[in-house]
């Protein structure tokens, strides 16, 4: 054998299929099954409305695995030309011995072909180019899903059907997809259509290419990219892609109506950050996640003071600095009495409180020292934040919240620890102040805290109702980055977030579950998107599966990607023993 | 079902001729004695700023009369994004308390052992036409370049690999 023949005997052992066997219309390989498919179709090139047109390479690639080819040969426009103007000079011809001999008249169809053949011959007189085409691909499977198989390619042939074409699946010759497909195969076999093609009529039958993303170091698991396949991460520092620039903010939204796995979603992405060693604060509103807290080692903190008479919620007034405590005393009281209730006057004798005790003792103070101080201010505007402040200090009657010894909320929290703030046993009284203090004790741990965390933020529309929260979350997303802190909120109330054009609807990534169309239409909208993509996208959502998100890099703008969140079957079996979820909600 | 239950050979099924070498590429002989040139095209069509579409529009229409290109997306499993999260996973140390340790477990066995994840890979088959061709070849990466498409010449071992892949399709790595 020469070197040559040896050489091909080589490659021919190389890449010859393990074992084959021929059915009627699809192959059988050891593992696996390959189910050609191709179509025939009419009209001549460019025709208004031809069914090449009608169809992408969606159709046959995204709903199973597929080898997919498409074979373009650039034909010589003057042969084309001169077949056409033959074959129109026939049909007129033909049409003009009718009309004499019968009277019959051309058809509306005939006329439109006529038509056709007329401007495919101008377009390719001015040097259009025209291609010869040919599609052929093929669908494959574990063999044990060879009836899941069959129905796919049913669904693509009466997709080719509407389109306008004529399926066909080689029928007792489906050998033959494999003399094609291979790299140095034939091309134009001849048992498959061979269309003439104008370059916009098989656009759409390009293939897109894809890429491998890799994870970073920080990066949790979310799911597959529905459509290319691929495994799908987040990292609140790389975003979902690595190779792009940084995400502006590290806040994350998760949207979608109840039941699409919001919930789940969270807690996924919580619990894999968790075991990183990052630390966690989650606030939920319904308790929702109280056991599994407590299963992981974490701390539940319900809404309400401690029973433990020594111990508070928080210590409100810790700073470094006079500035910072300035600072403190005056978010201290903004969240009691409203931004409104913080008067020039009442800004005033803040500062000069402070001023008077930081000079005296510098450090963190309790709320009775600050009203002890305001005390001595020879001021009538210290009276309203001595008011304020009183029932609140150490002996008053609402003291648990901040001023007792011990605080369960500091800035110094350990790293890998989880603290969900339970707000389910809230009580309307308190609700203004608890939410004071968790927006208080959330500012401080982003703004003076040194532990990097996340906060996980469930029912965020409550919060988002909620005049310091609102505000809170909007310097959230802009400090939280330079912080390494990442923020993740939850709603199935978009317009929530559409009232709030702050830094939120910047949103870097938002996973978009099914919400109704207008809902989503308005949400894309206040990001900016133009109407006829938000439009594009609105749909998209609307028509999600549970467990699928669209998932939206840098707050929605560019394509979304679909991805079907991959949840560990033993992690739901677990939920489900805890009682952290009802039933099977995501399987 | 099956027609026949025949043994034969699937060397028969092969009807490349081997590889040989066209200016600096690697080609492989068609069945046709034709040289046949191939790459691969990556590309991230989820962004923005990156333009398949327009990449695909200049290479047809810089094709020249009598030239052939096939464009082909085969299903690919890929390991590699797998691994390199199984790897990571392995450093993350916060799970000393059994719930947490159930969870990491579980994600460890998940990771190993659901379906791998996979890519779309898609390659171009040029058929060459003579040295003209292959000028055109080498500036592909340029012209693709541009709209954000990156394209990959691939060698003897890339060939085969791709032969062997849509000769033995599987979902195996």
């Amino acid at each position: 054998m020469s070197d040559k023949a040896q050489a091909a005997d080589d490659y021919k052992r190389s890449v010859a299929p393990a074992g084959l066997e021929l059915a009627d219309d699809y192959l059988i390989f050891p593992d696996t099954i390959l189910l050609p498919i191709t179509a025939r179709g009419g009209g001549t090139p460019g025709m208004a409305d031809r069914p090449w047109s009608r169809i992408g390479s969606n159709l046959f690639i995204a709903d199973a695995p597929a080898i997919y080819s498409l074979t373009i040969h650039c034909e010589p426009p003057d042969t084309i030309r001169t077949g056409l103007r033959a074959r129109r000079t026939l049909s007129e011809g033909v049409l003009s011995a009718l009309a004499i001999k019968t009277g019959r008249r051309p058809s509306m169809a005939e006329n439109i072909q006529d038509t056709a053949m007329d401007a495919a011959e101008s377009q390719l007189a001015l040097g259009k180019p025209i291609f010869r085409a040919l599609l052929l691909t093929a669908l494959f499977a574990e063999r044990q899903q060879l009836d899941a198989a069959i129905a796919v390619r049913r669904t693509i042939e009466s997709s080719m059907r509407a389109a306008g074409l004529l399926p066909q699946k080689l029928h007792l010759i489906p050998e033959r997809a494999l003399l094609h497909f291979q790299p140095g195969g034939n091309l134009f076999p001849g048992f498959v259509d061979e269309p003439k093609l104008f370059y916009d009529e098989f656009q759409k039958l390009i293939p897109l290419p894809s890429r491998r993303v890799m994870p970073v170091k920080d990066a949790v698991w979310i799911g597959v990219h529905t459509r290319d396949g691929r495994d799908v991460h987040l990292s609140y520092r790389a975003g979902l892609d690595p190779n792009t620039p940084p995400p502006p903010h590290s806040l994350t939204l998760i949207l979608g109506e109840m039941g699409s796995g919001k919930t789940t979603l969270l807690r996924w992405i919580m619990l894999q950050r968790l075991m990183q060693g990052r630390t966690v604060l989650s606030i939920d509103p319904e308790g929702e996640n109280n056991k599994l807290c407590a299963a992981m080692g974490g701390k539940v903190i319900p809404a309400g003071i401690p029973p433990d008479p020594d111990t508070c919620l928080l210590h409100p007034l810790q700073a470094e600095t006079s500035q910072d405590m300035l600072l403190a005393a005056r978010f201290l009281i903004a969240t009691l009495a409203g931004e409104e209730g913080l008067t020039p006057g009442i800004q005033a004798v803040l500062h000069e409180a402070v001023k008077r005790r930081w000079d005296r003792h510098p450090g963190n103070m309790s709320i009775a020292d600050l009203v002890d101080t305001l005390g001595t201010l020879n001021d009538p505007n210290a009276a309203a934040p001595m008011a304020l402040l009183r029932p609140y200090m150490s002996g008053g009657l609402w003291d648990g919240f901040f001023d007792r010894p011990k605080a369960l909320l500091g800035t110094e929290l350990a790293a890998g620890q989880w603290m969900n703030f339970d707000l389910s046993t809230l009580r309307e009284e308190n609700r203004g102040i608890i939410h004071s203090v968790l927006a208080w004790f959330l500012y401080h741990v982003v703004t003076v805290g040194k532990t990097a965390m996340d906060i996980y933020i469930d029912e965020g529309w409550r919060l988002l109702r909620s005049g310091p929260f609102a505000d809170l979350l909007d310097e959230l997303g802009r400090r939280a980055r330079k912080r390494d802190i990442g923020v993740t909120l939850i709603t199935h109330m978009p317009q929530d977030l559409v009232k709030n054009p702050t830094s939120l609807s910047m949103a870097s990534t938002a996973f978009i579950g099914r919400i109704g169309p207008e809902e989503a239409f308005a949400f894309f909208r206040s990001m900016g998107i133009p109407e006829a993509e938000a439009r594009r996208n609105a749909n998209q959502v609307s028509q999600l599966p549970p467990r699928t998100f669209m998932a939206a890099p840098s707050g929605g703008r560019g394509a979304l990607f679909p991805v079907l969140v991959t949840i560990p079957p033993a992690w739901l079996e677990f939920w489900e023993r805890l009682g952290a979820i009802q039933k099977r909600q995501l399987e | 079902m099956a027609q026949n239950n025949e043994v034969g050979s699937t060397l028969e099924f092969v009807i490349a001729k081997g590889f040989t070498q066209a200016g600096q590429f690697t080609a492989l002989l068609g069945f046709d004695g034709s040289r046949r040139l191939f790459a691969e095209l990556f590309a991230d069509a989820d962004r923005p700023d990156v333009r398949p579409a327009e990449a695909y529009y200049k290479l047809y229409h810089s094709l020249q009369p009598g030239w052939t290109i096939r464009v082909m997306q085969i299903f690919w499993p890929d390991a590699e994004p797998r691994a390199a999260f199984l790897q990571r996973l392995e450093g993350w140390e916060n799970h000393a308390t059994e719930g947490l340790d159930i969870l990491y477990q579980g994600l460890s066995l998940a990771v190993q052992q659901l379906p791998l994840p996979f890519l779309r890979r898609t390659f171009i088959e040029f058929v060459l036409p003579g040295e003209e061709g292959l000028a055109w070849w080498q500036g592909l990466p340029g012209v693709c370049a541009s709209y954000g498409v990156q394209v990959k010449h691939l060698e003897a071992k890339e060939i085969q690999e791709l032969a062997y892949r849509i000769l033995n399709p599987g979902f195996e790595q």
